[in-house]
């Protein structure tokens, strides 16, 4: 029976995992080094929606990196898991609604996950627009039109 | 803007940005300046580049060097290795006269050998992202990941002597990075065999890479030696391999930031 770790969302409610999986956060993965995760982790800025949505996905990439491990002569020659499964389920993962997205991309911030921060961020910012962009994070346009249009201009290949 | 003027100016932004309140509005965001940027350095390159369009605070970031060093360094496994090649049609013009025909440069993913042995050439280096290259003569810097492209203003040239006959000229051309002062240097060394006297002289050059750069001529007392295009830059050093007869073999080493030249004997056995 493997050594189990409680996270507690904001809203207190309590969350029991296998190490093998509280590990895949670097934040708590010190903490376990460190010997102070006895009585539970308190994550205040996490609510249980998102926690919930993070352990999932903590829990599917160490199963798919033990399988991987199983049979580890399916590498490509960049040493990458050519792991289409996990692709596709990570693609169903971030189908979420933004607010949701943006929790989970602070949580993988602030727990540490890479895999995690680099799916959300990417999902979080693909195929967006300028104006999209400047909607989503309340940006305003400090540029004149002509102004804009130089910087377009300058590089016009990226909006094709 | 150099990277300490950017970390200071981010502190204040940072200081100053609220924490973000998330409402379920969809586009209620506010999200602190060092997350706003451990996502744009995830980004393709292309999404980069069209998101510089958003605001005078991204492009100052998406252009500034403190972000181009983030963006290289950040481990990202997910940024695959490209192939990178430049097609040019005048590729026979190896003099040091301008070219007067416009440059095009192409990136194709093909089978083509380019790198050619000896003068101007097609002779590419590549060095943090960017490709250092010769055409007609000068030198140009590529970035695949932006697009653009620079051409280094050429090389005055010093003829050693009217009198004396030049046989032979190489010229190379090395590109590095001083990562303590993080700025980049081209070297030019140019060196020719004189017949008359039958001994080699050779010219070094730098070029710091940036706004009002230009060609500075450096001392260089080392033994004479031609260089060859077998070189790398590690650290804040380039190593290149030169010969100063035709069987003897020295590693030369050039540290980027102080300008200064070191000569390794190399055994026979070691190469």
């Amino acid at each position: 029976m493997s050594k189990k770790i409680i996270f507690e969302s904001s809203e207190g409610e309590s969350f029991e995992v296998d190490e093998a999986v509280a590990l895949e956060c670097q934040t708590i993965k010190n903490m376990i080094e460190d010997d102070c995760t006895d009585g539970g982790i308190p994550l205040a800025n996490v609510n249980s929606a998102t926690l919930t949505k993070v352990i999932d996905y903590c829990k599917k990439h160490v199963e798919a990196a033990a399988a991987a491990e199983a049979n580890a002569g399916d590498k490509d020659i960049y040493g990458a898991n050519k792991d289409i499964e996990l692709k596709t389920w990570d693609e169903e993962f971030v189908k979420v609604d933004q607010p949701l997205l943006f929790d989970l991309m602070l949580a993988a911030n602030f727990l540490i996950i890479p895999g995690l921060l680099d799916l959300t961020c990417k999902t979080m910012m693909r195929g967006k627009t300028v104006l999209q962009i400047r909607e989503i994070f309340h940006i305003k346009k400090d540029y004149t039109d002509a102004e804009e249009a130089e910087v377009r201009k300058e590089n016009a290949w990226a909006f094709e | 803007m150099s990277a300490i003027q950017w970390k200071k100016w981010l502190s204040k932004a940072v200081g100053r940005g609220r924490r973000h309140k998330l409402d379920c509005l969809m586009v209620a965001l506010e999200i602190p300046w060092d997350l706003m940027i451990e996502i744009l350095t995830r980004l393709p390159a292309k999404s980069l580049m069209r998101f510089k369009c958003v605001s005078k605070t991204w492009s100052l970031l998406i252009r500034s060097r403190y972000f181009s060093n983030l963006y290289v360094t950040v481990a990202s496994p997910r940024r695959p290795p490209c192939l990178y090649m430049s097609l040019m049609h005048h590729y026979m013009c190896d003099s040091i006269g301008v070219c007067q025909s416009p440059v095009s440069l192409n990136c194709y993913l093909k089978r083509i050998n380019l790198t050619m042995q000896g003068m101007g050439g097609h002779d590419m280096v590549v060095l943090r992202g960017l490709i250092l290259y010769m055409v007609c003569g000068k030198a140009c810097i590529y970035n695949p990941t932006t697009r653009q492209s620079v051409t280094l203003p050429v090389r005055p040239v010093i003829k050693f002597s009217q009198k004396v006959k030049c046989c032979d000229e190489s010229i190379i051309y090395y590109f590095g990075h001083d990562p303590v002062l993080d700025q980049y240097k081209i070297l030019c060394i140019a060196s020719t065999i004189l017949t008359s006297i039958n001994s080699l002289t050779s010219e070094h050059w730098v070029y710091v890479l940036e706004s009002g750069g230009f060609w500075k001529r450096i001392g260089f007392d080392c033994q004479p030696h031609i260089p060859t295009i077998g070189r790398l830059c590690i650290s804040g050093v380039i190593y290149y391999l030169a010969y100063v007869s035709l069987s003897c073999y020295v590693l030369v080493s050039f540290d980027v930031r102080s300008e200064q030249f070191n000569i390794y004997e190399i055994t026979q056995s070691a190469l």
